[in-house]
């Protein structure tokens, strides 16, 4: 057995026990037999040799003879045959019990691919089945708590305790950790949606997603009737403490994590079982300066959609454009010196490089590319949604205002020198959509006061509805 | 003439008796001994095995509860 599958548990008595229980009765069996033949037949010969002496011994010789020699051919004839019927009565009963292994095995298998559950860890991004379980008695690691020899319901650890094997009898109620980092697994067995924010420094990735995240929480599951539960207190007090400053109108401090903690919370329904886990990753724009960098961004290997945020103050035309505007409002805008090409690059190097996906082939998960700032200035009169309705004005046989926004936005984006980059994203990404947002809201307006963000949750719901029908709204 | 035959006639009875006293003998002597030793024989063999098996069964099967 492989060494990685050897658990600090006592085998289940069908798997082994029962086979040695088995062996042991015929071995025995066998040598009992031998010993009751021996017996009669050392009484022959005593029987032989007293009857020199006393005839009527030969008697006693006789039957003594007989006893032995009937043990050794009516015996041996009823050890096999009692072996046989032995073997036949535990092969069926262990049959029917391996029937049950199997069916509560595949149910609980099912139940983990038809839910989409693995465990992804929040600080290191490695991706397992399941996670490490823990003894709830001595703390043992349990790597593999699931229907096999070491018990089918149950599976009894090497301290006594009985620890549940399949999600039928409260499993994820176990402490876990990382397979590989060890750090403590809370999600339980739920279905992961992962969500990496993607863009380059100061393109407002985490203004955006605290922005985008308070308006699902209170506004989109309210509508739904979904609750939404931190994963902890961490991710609690961190969204609080990001609120709390967004209601001060300040600015969350600059991410400096290149592999970031994932931020989790739940997402959970009576119309669905098991609940939602969100993992958003929101790391430091510096990451996307280098693919090495992206390395540890293991989550790129199991992800469910893209977000890529995009300052459009990154894009060299526009940065011309609005120069003398941005030298006066550079402090309230804050631009981005991260080309956006690069930062996509970097990227799509990252997925070809660390992730196996081959230049020529397509990316199927969905790719929200969200320009942030809007408010800035006259974008929304370009790129925004009174420039789509004046598109929709000038291009009358265009009816779907979602296609008509993709299409100013890829028009204008060519017009600013970014057609490589257009023509990249459609190479690369099978599914994606532009929005248009600001994750802050018209700060000029709203200076030091309660950030006004608008827009900031369509890219969400959109990619959250492609990677989850429960969550299409 | 007749005394030939009659000398003949005796022997022939006399073989005729022996080997019916041999048959008799085999068929109800030796056969039921035979019958009656093998069935002693199986159930004192097949006894001692079942006994033995019995006794390995109760010494050796420890199911855990599951």
């Amino acid at each position: 057995m492989n060494q990685q599958n050897v658990q600090p548990a006592i085998k289940s008595y069908f798997f082994e026990k029962g086979y040695r229980d088995l062996g042991n009765t015929i071995a025995d069996s066998w040598k009992l037999n031998l010993e009751t033949a021996e017996k009669f037949g050392a009484k022959f010969s005593n029987y032989l040799k007293e009857a020199q002496y006393t005839k009527s011994k030969y008697l006693f010789a006789a039957g003594a003879g007989f006893a032995a020699l009937a043990v050794v051919v009516f015996g041996t004839a009823f050890f096999l045959a009692l072996s046989a019927i032995h073997i036949v009565i535990l092969g069926l009963f262990f049959s029917l019990i391996y029937l049950s292994f199997t069916f509560i095995w595949g149910i609980d298998k099912l139940y983990r691919v038809k839910n989409k559950i693995f465990t992804a860890c929040p600080v290191c991004h490695h991706k397992s089945e399941l996670p490490v379980y823990l003894c709830s008695k001595c703390g043992a690691a349990h790597t593999n708590l699931i229907p096999n020899n070491y018990g089918i319901i149950k599976r009894t650890c090497n301290c006594g305790q009985k620890l549940p094997t399949s999600f039928l009898n409260g499993r994820s109620k176990l402490n876990a950790k990382c397979p590989h980092c060890s750090y403590g697994i809370e999600v339980g067995e739920t279905t992961p949606i992962c969500i990496p924010i993607i863009g380059g420094p100061s393109v407002g990735k985490t203004c955006y997603l605290f922005s985008a995240t308070h308006e699902l929480i209170e506004s989109i599951a309210r509508k739904n009737s979904w609750e939404t539960p931190f994963l902890n207190r961490q991710n609690e007090d961190l969204y609080n403490r990001v609120q709390q400053d967004f209601n001060k109108g300040i600015t969350p401090a600059k991410t400096s994590e290149y592999t970031p903690t994932a931020f989790n919370f739940f997402i959970k329904s009576k119309k669905w079982s098991p609940a939602k886990i969100l993992y958003f990753y929101d790391a430091a724009g510096e990451a996307f300066h280098g693919s090495s960098e992206l390395l540890s961004h293991r989550f790129y290997g199991y992800l469910h959609g893209f977000l890529i945020v995009i300052d459009p103050f990154s894009i060299p035309d526009l940065q011309r454009e609005y120069q003398d505007s941005l030298e006066t409002h550079g402090a309230e805008i804050r631009s981005s010196q991260t080309m956006l090409e690069d930062a996509f690059d970097t990227m799509l190097i990252n997925l070809e490089k660390n992730h196996k996906i081959k230049r020529e082939h397509q990316v199927t998960q969905p790719c929200a590319i969200v320009i942030n700032k809007i408010d800035a200035f006259d974008l929304e009169d370009r790129i925004g949604h009174n420039a789509v309705k004046q598109y929709m004005a000038q291009h009358p046989q265009i009816d779907d205002f979602k296609k008509a926004e993709d299409l100013l936005i890829k028009e204008q984006f060519n017009s600013w020198g970014l057609g490589n980059f257009i023509r990249k994203l459609d190479q690369k990404f099978k599914t994606h959509r532009f929005y248009t947002c600001s994750a802050l809201g018209d700060i000029s307006k709203n200076y030091n006061r309660e950030f006004q963000p608008y827009r900031v949750i369509d890219p969400l719901v959109w990619l959250l509805g492609e990677a989850d029908k429960h969550l299409k709204v | 003439m007749s005394d030939e035959l009659g000398g003949c006639l005796g022997s022939l009875i006399g073989g005729l008796i022996i080997i019916a006293v041999v048959i008799a003998v085999i068929v109800y002597i030796i056969i039921p001994l035979f019958v009656i030793s093998m069935g002693i024989g199986a159930l004192w063999g097949g006894g001692s095995a079942v006994f033995n098996y019995a006794t390995a069964f109760r010494n050796n099967v420890r199911p855990e509860k599951f």
